[in-house]
């Protein structure tokens, strides 16, 4: 089918001009609010501009120094550490939220909203309650010290946990809101699938397996995505609950960038910082898709 | 599995863990609503408390007395409302073809749709409000509904569905000389319901929720939204918990009820191990 | 036309500004650094200045024309600008003055997105000097002397703080409002513990002492003698303040608040306010709250703690039978108060900047103060009557004239990497309060990121 397809140019012709109409609407809006802001930020990132007078031109000497600025470092360091650890355990209690989501019992829908009230709870709510329940005598503590830890840890209060802390909470946060898009995804499965899978002698192991994932496989990519791109610009959480300390360690590239602009007023700089933040996503982003190739089903 | 232990070993399994889950998601956004009931003083008393010693009903004519909440309420819901519809309607079209059409330089455009997603917007506030300036849509709501209308997030989303809908389906459609205009008003959009719903849900969410762009982008308080009026009461010397806490329960009640009714379209759910119950 | 002309101008006067700054980058000593610029600034200033009284004279100079004044503030200020808005309007009716009001903690943000991106903007407040001097080095707000001088501005209510901000001699905002700090204590727990109420000057030495008699009682009852707040903040640096300290840049006046860091520090340490490990989540922020349960015998922070805990205490949010007391001083040194005056200014560009200049010295004159007054505000305009008034038909504190009269000194210096600076000193300062960085670290980690990340990169 695919083979004959490409063989027939008038076919594909007519594919390209409604391909064209198609996207024409989005593309337009996209091209003038969407994409031509990011260019002027790019533009701006090759100059000193300090939000007030001229925007001298200097190349890449922003790009260069970036890499000589311990904070920038120890930032990108934090954020680098923060995806790696919430991006695959945040898409992967994900997918078991949505199976557990799936399962037809009486009340299933009581939960499904409940899974959602995360969503909708305002992010200072949020930072306060996980800042008291991890607070240094709070009930974490009090249940690890029960359990015979002498020296449970002071989440929040020290460089070496306030990450870990922060991390904590995003997963718990998001693993909802990626079980909500991934549980559109099973719905996309028809029944009659899984009943064929079982008259061919499938077990529930194997259907998950061999059926349901490679079936939400797209879903499973759009949240392996959309999950990277935020954990890389997180901002409200750290904000809500350490901002960005103690010392710097949890200090984010966002911060860092929030900071050098409207602090510092050095928005050349601080736009720079965001380019290298985006070259890096942006590799991390063309392998998935090159690598979803392989996996995903389409 | 047999039935038996479906009915007495995995059901009240399932059923004690989605409980477990459920109490560690709740309990912060009940504190939250239960916070809002509270004096200040006891809000962060410690040990913790949850329910008041006196219920502060107070708190929340407070909020409509501080703040015009009404007006608020009424520009947020405008702007979430135009928003979702032009970000679904956009969108619809424009997955479509990425995920169903071939034409040149789709993966490219597709790419460029994503990256732009990966710039933080503290650096895009500003040329987003010289761009604004210069379209004279300053202090507009339409600047709001606009940037929302084209965001990317929708397209990716649609695609991702899109995509896992089977060709042949769409193949004999073809054949049967239907046009994709009808191919994806007719079957593409039936059979991705669950993937509208969780756009609409996740849209309006979104736009309801958003805080920057209405910050950067409106200046006169009667267009402002509930963002800015809640943000309003963290003050330069103190943090207003308990109002902040009493508006946000009061703003939430649109999403949660467009969440609920967006889940109408999701059927009850097949049993996990993939077989009717 | 009128808009090309204007556009043109600023493009010149911007290219003069950005040579001033390359000039200025070079400097390594904070203080040489400000100083270049600020020359640079105030020949631009003067430029502007010209300019005003061009596009001036179509403004209130014409009379009755109808003239409308676009202005910027943060959302703590809606009331009070709201009530001297229209009172201003009502004696001028033929200006409106068209107000935007931002949450307080993004105003800074809309702000600066409004004068980047060529909002229309002619007057604005902010909180506090370091902001003034930023935006006086990028040359985008106007001098304001030949405006005092061609008007005959009464300043004589502000003298002292017009000093305390000018930069190279040169007035470039008005203060309308000051603050100053105070000691917050709660009777009770004095009365408990037998302790007399602290009156009149006292030391730091001596509060301590006195936190430690007001501590009491172990676990969740204990009474604390002293409250203190997020390591994160900056709070722990007042003691420092009140000897006259405010600069970091300041190699000495460094050392002062690594001084003040230790004192708040062994407070902790001796148990007689909470470890600063305890604070680290968003309830210490909340001091207002966090004093109303009546487990704290005393704190310092500003004049509006006495409105925050009046109102909290009126909605039954909780209740203390609180006093104020003078911020004490350190031994053998003078007693003074911080206080930060929050300033009007004109944006360079302002379309309408003689009738906006009207407004500002409204506003921070004689009549706004008044205004402010009337509305438990500490007006920057002092004179004996407005001390009278602020004092009287107050019942709670009983000593509220403590908060107008001590000796106020500014708070923040008009220095613009103050607001950078401090950054950088409150990430490793709380290292140092929660016990993970000893002082002399801090110190010297405190000079090499102020030096790498401030000063040089400019």
């Amino acid at each position: 089918m695919e083979k004959r397809k490409a063989g027939m140019p008038a076919y594909l012709r007519r594919q390209q001009k409604i391909a064209v109409l198609f996207l024409l609407p989005n593309l337009l809006g996209f091209l003038i609010f969407i994409l031509y802001p990011v260019f002027r930020a790019f533009a701006i990132s090759l100059t000193n501009w300090d939000g007030f007078s001229t925007r001298d031109f200097i190349g890449i000497k922003n790009y260069t120094s970036l890499f000589l600025d311990e904070s920038f470092l120890i930032s990108l360091k934090n954020t680098m550490w923060y995806t790696v650890i919430t991006v695959p355990f945040s898409v992967i209690f994900g997918i078991l939220m949505a199976l557990l989501m799936n399962v037809r019992l009486p009340g299933i829908k009581i939960f499904r909203t409940i899974y959602f009230l995360p969503q909708v709870t305002s992010m200072i709510a949020i930072g306060l309650v996980w800042s008291m329940v991890l607070a240094n005598y709070g009930p974490v503590n009090q249940i690890l010290m029960a359990l015979g830890v002498a020296n449970p840890p002071k989440w929040i209060s020290s460089s070496t946990w306030a990450l870990i802390s922060v991390e904590i909470v995003t997963i718990w946060r998001s693993m909802g809101y990626n079980a909500i898009i991934l549980l559109a995804g099973l719905q996309g499965i028809s029944t009659e699938l899984y009943e064929a899978a079982k008259l061919d002698g499938a077990n529930s192991v194997q259907s998950f397996w061999y059926l349901t994932l490679p079936m939400i496989s797209p879903t499973i990519f759009f949240c392996l995505v959309t999950q990277m791109i935020s954990s890389f610009k997180v901002f409200d959480v750290i904000m809500a609950m350490t901002q960005g300390g103690p010392g710097r360690s949890t200090n984010v590239l966002a911060y860092y960038i929030y900071n050098r602009s409207f602090v510092d007023y050095r928005f050349g700089y601080a736009s720079a910082a965001a380019f290298v933040l985006f070259f890096i996503i942006l590799i991390m982003t063309a392998v998935q898709f090159v690598g979803q190739k392989k996996w995903v089903d389409q | 599995m047999s039935m038996k232990t479906k009915k007495y070993i995995f059901y009240p399994a399932v059923f004690v863990i989605l409980v477990l889950i459920a109490v560690t998601m709740l309990f912060p956004f009940l504190w939250m609503v239960l916070g809002s009931l509270k004096p200040k003083s006891e809000l962060f008393a410690v040990p913790m408390k949850l329910l008041p010693s006196t219920w502060m009903w107070k708190n929340y004519r407070d909020v409509f007395q501080k703040i015009p909440f009404v007006q608020f309420y009424i520009n947020t819901a405008k702007i979430a409302v135009f928003s979702t519809l032009g970000q679904v309607v956009t969108c619809a079209f424009s997955a479509y073809a990425f995920a169903k059409l071939k034409f040149k330089g789709r993966d490219f455009l597709f790419m460029l749709y994503l990256a732009t997603m990966m710039i933080p917007y503290q650096v895009l506030m500003i040329p987003q409000y010289e761009l604004m300036n210069k379209l004279n849509l300053l202090n507009s709501h339409t600047a709001l509904i606009l940037l929302h209308c084209f965001s990317p997030f929708g397209v990716f989303l649609l695609r991702q569905f899109f995509v896992s809908i089977p060709d042949s389906l769409i193949e004999a459609a073809r054949i049967d000389g239907a046009k994709d205009f009808r191919i994806l008003t007719q079957i593409v959009l039936p059979l991705s319901k669950s993937a509208l719903a969780t756009l609409v849900t996740l849209k309006f969410l979104d736009s309801w929720n958003e805080f920057t762009g209405p910050l950067i982008f409106l200046n006169e308080k009667t267009k402002y939204t509930l963002q800015i009026g809640i943000r309003a009461f963290q003050q330069e010397n103190g943090v207003e918990y308990t109002l902040i806490m009493a508006a946000t329960t009061m703003s939430l009640i649109p999403i949660v009820l467009i969440y609920i009714c967006a889940q109408k379209y999701f059927i009850e759910g097949i049993a996990a191990t993939g077989v009717k119950g | 036309m009128k808009l090309k002309r204007s556009a043109a101008w600023l493009l010149s006067s911007a290219m003069v500004l950005s040579l001033a700054a390359c000039g200025a980058g070079g400097g390594s000593n904070a203080g040489d650094t400000t100083n270049t610029s600020a020359k640079a600034s105030e020949a631009a200033g003067t430029a502007g200045a010209q300019e005003s009284k061009e596009t001036g004279s179509m403004g209130t100079a014409a009379g009755d024309e109808n003239v409308t004044i676009n202005f910027y503030a943060w959302s703590d200020e809606e009331g009070i600008f709201t009530k001297l808005a229209n009172a201003y309007m009502e004696k001028h009716p033929n200006v409106t003055v068209k107000m935007q009001f931002t949450p307080t903690n993004d105003y800074n943000t809309k702000l600066m997105t409004a004068f980047s991106g060529g909002g229309d903007i002619d007057c604005f407040a902010v909180g506090s000097a370091p902001t003034l001097a930023q935006f006086q080095t990028k040359g985008s707000i106007m001098a304001l002397d030949d405006l005092i001088q061609k008007n005959g501005t009464d300043t004589s209510g502000y003298t002292k703080a017009l000093e305390t901000l000018a930069i190279d001699g040169a007035t470039y905002a008005l203060p309308y409002k000051t603050s100053s700090w105070v000691v917050y204590y709660n009777k009770d727990i004095f009365d408990t513990a037998n302790v007399p109420y602290p009156e009149d000057d006292w030391t730091w030495e001596e509060y301590y002492e006195v936190a430690g008699k007001l501590t009491s009682g172990e676990g969740m009852d204990k009474i604390y003698g002293s409250l203190n707040f997020q390591p994160t903040s900056l709070w722990w640096r007042v003691p420092a303040n009140s000897k006259g300290s405010t600069n970091p840049l300041n190699e000495d006046e460094l050392h002062d608040w690594m001084k003040a860091a230790e004192f708040c520090k062994s407070l902790s340490d001796a148990g007689y306010q909470p470890l600063y490990e305890d604070m680290a989540g968003e309830s210490g922020a909340d001091y207002t709250g966090n004093f109303l349960q009546g487990k704290y015998g005393m704190y310092f922070t500003g004049d509006w703690g006495v409105e925050m805990l009046n109102t909290a205490i009126a909605n039954g949010d909780g209740n203390v039978n609180y006093d104020i007391a003078p911020l004490p001083h350190w031994e053998g040194e003078e007693a003074v108060t911080p206080g930060t005056p929050a300033l009007l200014m004109i944006a360079q560009n302002a379309k309408n900047p003689e009738a906006a200049y009207d407004f500002i010295t409204f506003c921070a004159g004689e009549e706004g103060a008044k205004l402010l007054l009337d509305n438990d505000y500490f007006p920057a305009w002092q004179s004996d009557e407005t001390i009278s008034i602020y004092t009287s038909g107050k019942t709670a504190p009983e000593h509220i004239e403590y908060i107008v009269n001590q000796k106020i000194i500014s708070q923040v210096p008009c220095d613009e990497y103050y607001n950078s600076v401090t950054n950088i000193i409150k990430e490793e300062v709380s290292l140092y309060l929660i016990g993970e960085q000893d002082i002399e670290t801090t110190e010297q980690k405190c000079k090499t990121r102020m030096q790498d990340e401030v000063l040089k990169a400019q």
